[in-house]
């Protein structure tokens, strides 16, 4: 597969990879001039958990090597936690 | 995938990007090919004369014209020569719109390598997250706001790359 070049083809590419992997939760796409991705340095993986209050609660290192889901699932229980005391 | 029953507090986004150029190349190489050219060559040179014309070129013909960086009427190896060197016809404005917007975009040089910040300057624990605005993938007329969910609930932001 080539690499899209516009929006509407990484849309499209994007499409397909959601219907493919078939994941309970929605997508959103960069556009290909990669603001979203070189904000986040998301390439080629990489988690995060923004908090409640807006700011990153958790910033996970560099995919692959360091794409660490179990690290995330630390953090969400975390920050439910924390939204849970305050409530 | 251990995100499978997200509870109703919180929201993921998965956000799909692209494989980001490499420098001087506008299409992503396999394993088993040297550079961009070979790859075409594979794909669409169908009698192997080391040209690629617009008939054999079956993906279009803004693909083609991308691919064409000499603006010669054919993709070959002088599109892009081993070497790394370029090989822009700047005599006329066709394709610059394109050149200046990174993909396809045999110029990269000033550009280099794009979303290779240093790990301090990438958000950290504490820092008001990046903001965006970006559309759905099932539905690309509704936007997201990443700062809409402040005040109301966490969001978790898994990066991807679909190739």
């Amino acid at each position: 597969m080539e690499d899209p070049t516009t929006d509407s083809e990484r849309l499209e590419v994007a499409g397909t990879c959601m219907a493919n992997l078939k994941l309970p939760m929605f997508a959103v796409v960069d556009k290909v001039d990669d603001k979203v991705n070189q904000a986040y340095g998301g390439h080629p993986d990489r988690l995060y958990l923004v908090g409640k209050d807006g700011k990153i609660s958790y910033a996970g290192g560099k995919g692959p090597r360091l794409f660490n889901p179990d690290e995330l699932e630390d953090a969400i229980k975390a920050e439910l936690k924390k939204i849970k005391k305050s409530q | 995938m251990i995100l499978k029953s997200l509870p109703l507090l919180l929201t993921g986004l998965i956000l799909i990007l692209g494989h980001p150029a490499m420098a001087q190349q506008g299409a992503k190489t396999e394993g088993k090919y040297q550079n961009v050219w070979e790859l075409l060559k594979d794909k669409h040179d169908k009698n192997q004369d080391g040209k690629i014309t617009p008939d054999e070129y079956k993906r279009g013909e803004e693909k083609f014209k991308i691919h064409d960086k000499n603006k010669d009427g054919v993709i070959s190896a002088l599109d892009y020569p081993a070497d790394g060197s370029k090989n822009r016809d700047r005599s006329t404005r066709r394709g610059r719109g394109r050149d200046r917007r990174g993909r396809g975009d045999g110029n990269r040089e000033d550009r280099d390598r794009p979303g290779r910040k240093s790990n301090s300057s990438l958000p950290q624990p504490g820092d008001i997250a990046p903001d965006f605005r970006l559309p759905y993938s099932h539905d690309s007329k509704v936007t997201v706001k990443l700062s809409s969910f402040a005040g109301k609930r966490p969001v978790a932001l898994i990066f991807g790359s679909y190739t």
